[in-house]
């Protein structure tokens, strides 16, 4: 069975590795973007099963990002999840209506968050 | 309006803050707890406590930076009430769920007293969990060994005599009972201060961040109610706080 992929979206460098580390380890195939603009051309040219979106990046927002695939036949199906340093309950359900599938708050929870990880690709398998 | 902008610029500020501390604490907690799980290769055991002692720094600063914003919010945010209909055992109980491993640890019993059987409630029920965490946990934290921790909830048409000019439908007073170490008379008021810590109970065993009854008792005010303590040294604590219910029970 083909590993699953997953995009990890982030311009922390330290949270791209941690989550990569985490996710390879437990069999996941994992592709990095660092600004909106990589995310967008790696969505295109690679797509990947999942996307993990930082919230703040450096030249376009999380939301806009998520606009665009959305507005995208091509992308508009690959599920995107939030991953994200805001944890104001407001906010995160702002991320929910604008269309992310689900939103997870950092620090992370490690166990909580492969375990989020892993339901999420058997819900969609 | 001026008034009103001022609170939008902290708003903003104070979520900043919030949001640049939790990037690197990400990395701090996620990293030492991946090679806790021996991800990749064994640990010695020198090298499994310093981890150890990373991760659980790392999650104390966390539970300080969110006291921290919650204060913040209480003085200069947002400090709005959202009233809803919910059942405040179902608070009660998830809240005692949670905190179960840290109350097993210590062998202490956590029990629940509810003989009117009080249900729905409409109140502001993130702030009523917050408050009830801070109690709990606190009671928890100063209660030696095999002790008890009880919470008490009670409704009444009557203001308990701590609210006795209050004009509401309903009161409800919710007490938090522990047999814990006891609070001296000298400092019963004190401990409501922000980061006061009685300095005998300062220790390891009984961290806290100083700052959980300062938020109790701002959510409480903030709601038109009131927090006290009844404590003698040695014999246990019972933090009570009541609240005006603005609505009858649905």
């Amino acid at each position: 069975m083909a590993a699953k992929t997953v995009l990890i979206v982030d311009d922390t460098r330290l949270n791209r590795e941690l989550v990569k580390d985490l996710l390879e380890s437990e069999g996941y195939l994992v592709s990095e973007a660092e600004n909106g603009r990589e995310a967008l051309h790696c969505v295109r040219t690679q797509p990947p099963e999942l996307v993990l979106l930082d919230i703040e990046l450096p030249d376009m927002s999380g939301l806009d990002v998520l606009a665009a695939l959305q507005a995208d036949p091509a992308t508009q199906n690959i599920p995107v999840v939030a991953l994200t340093a805001h944890n104001q309950p407001s906010e995160l359900q702002r991320f929910l209506s604008a269309g992310f599938v689900a939103c997870i708050s950092k620090p992370l929870n490690l166990k909580m968050f492969t375990q989020t990880i892993a339901t999420f690709f058997t819900a969609h398998s | 309006m001026n008034q009103h902008r001022h609170s939008e610029t902290e708003t903003k500020f104070i979520s900043a803050i919030s949001h640049k501390l939790r990037t690197p604490l990400n990395a701090i907690m996620g990293f030492s707890e991946l090679l806790l799980d021996e991800t990749y290769g064994p640990l010695n055991e020198k090298q499994a406590h310093y981890l150890r002692n990373i991760n659980v720094s790392g999650k104390n600063l966390l539970i300080l930076l969110e006291d921290l914003i919650d204060l913040m919010n209480l003085r200069w945010g947002d400090r709005e009430v959202h009233l809803s209909t919910f059942s405040l055992p179902r608070v009660v109980q998830e809240i005692c769920l949670a905190a179960g491993p840290a109350a097993s640890s210590k062998r202490i019993t956590l029990s629940i007293q509810n003989d009117q059987e009080v249900s729905d409630i409409t109140a502001d029920e993130a702030k009523l969990t917050k408050i009830l965490q801070h109690l709990i946990m606190n009671a928890i934290r100063f209660t030696p060994e095999a002790g008890k921790v009880n919470v008490t909830l009670r409704l009444s048409s009557q203001p308990p005599a701590h609210l006795a000019d209050a004009q509401a439908p309903q009161f409800l007073e919710v007490s938090v009972a522990d047999t814990g170490v006891g609070i001296k008379p000298e400092d019963q008021e004190r401990i409501f201060a922000e980061f006061y810590q009685v300095p005998a109970t300062n220790t390891p065993e009984h961290k806290g961040t100083g700052l959980g009854l300062t938020i109790a008792r701002e959510l409480v005010t903030l709601q038109g109610g009131t927090m006290w303590v009844e404590s003698m040294e040695g014999r246990g604590s019972t933090f009570v706080f009541a609240l005006p219910l603005s609505a009858a029970q649905p």
